[in-house]
């Protein structure tokens, strides 16, 4: 007899539920200038990139399994 | 010749008709025997019907027997068509359930998609202006923070 029944998937640990974290970023101060080698700027610039790449597919990622606990993506950047 | 025997028949009309009577009787009889056969058979059929039901034809009372092995068969019949729509109502729900979400991934991976490319090309004009100047400034600490998808701190 095909009788089926709902199965809740259980969901893993409310720690990995979390939504990613994003911390404030660097300072947008007009008078902060600074000179930084071009292999350090790139090296900051690859892990700004990986940041991002984590933190977004993190949220997606709980949002899968728990719809709408994590925030949409902005629609564009500033 | 014909009337000789017809003449010596009606002398012993009274055996014929007993004769009659007899084999009418005796054809009942067999009737009868093939009748009770039959409905023996379906008793029995019927009796294993219902064990097979789960619930005994009930033999002592005539008149309750099959009652309740025919009110336990109707409650079957009426669970088998029940379970059916709830299944069938369950994979509609899972197969729409499983659709929207994926719709909705889509859009979100879409959305964060064209953010990191809006963020990747305003990136590669600071960094470039970086270079050229061998200078970093406010610009291209914006940039960063709009590659990692950060804000900057309150002050």
């Amino acid at each position: 007899m095909p009788a089926a029944a709902a199965i809740e998937r259980p969901l893993p640990p409310a720690d990995l539920m979390a939504c990613a974290e994003r911390p404030a970023g660097l300072p947008e101060d007009p008078s902060l200038i600074a000179q930084i080698p071009t292999g350090i700027r790139a090296g900051i610039i690859r892990m700004a990139r990986a940041f991002r790449t984590n933190a977004d597919g993190k949220d997606r990622l709980v949002n899968w399994l728990a719809a709408d606990s994590c925030p949409a993506p902005a629609k564009a950047t500033r | 010749m014909i009337r000789v025997i017809l003449s010596k028949l009606r002398g012993e009309a009274a055996f014929l008709v007993l004769l009659a009577v007899a084999g009418a009787g005796a054809w009942l009889y067999v009737l009868f025997q093939q009748v009770r056969a039959d409905r023996d058979d379906a008793v029995h059929r019927a009796e294993i019907v219902c064990a097979r039901s789960g619930v005994e034809w009930g033999a002592t009372d005539t008149a309750a027997r099959g009652v309740l092995c025919a009110r336990h068969i109707a409650g079957l019949v009426a669970f088998r068509a029940d379970a059916d729509q709830q299944t069938a109502r369950l994979f509609a729900k899972a197969m729409a359930d499983a659709s929207a979400r994926t719709v909705k991934d889509n859009q979100a991976a879409r959305l964060a998609a064209e953010a990191a490319s809006a963020a990747a090309i305003r990136m590669e004009t600071a960094d470039a202006e970086a270079e050229r100047r061998n200078l970093v400034d406010r610009e291209w600490l914006a940039a960063v923070n709009g590659v990692a998808g950060l804000r900057p701190p309150a002050r």
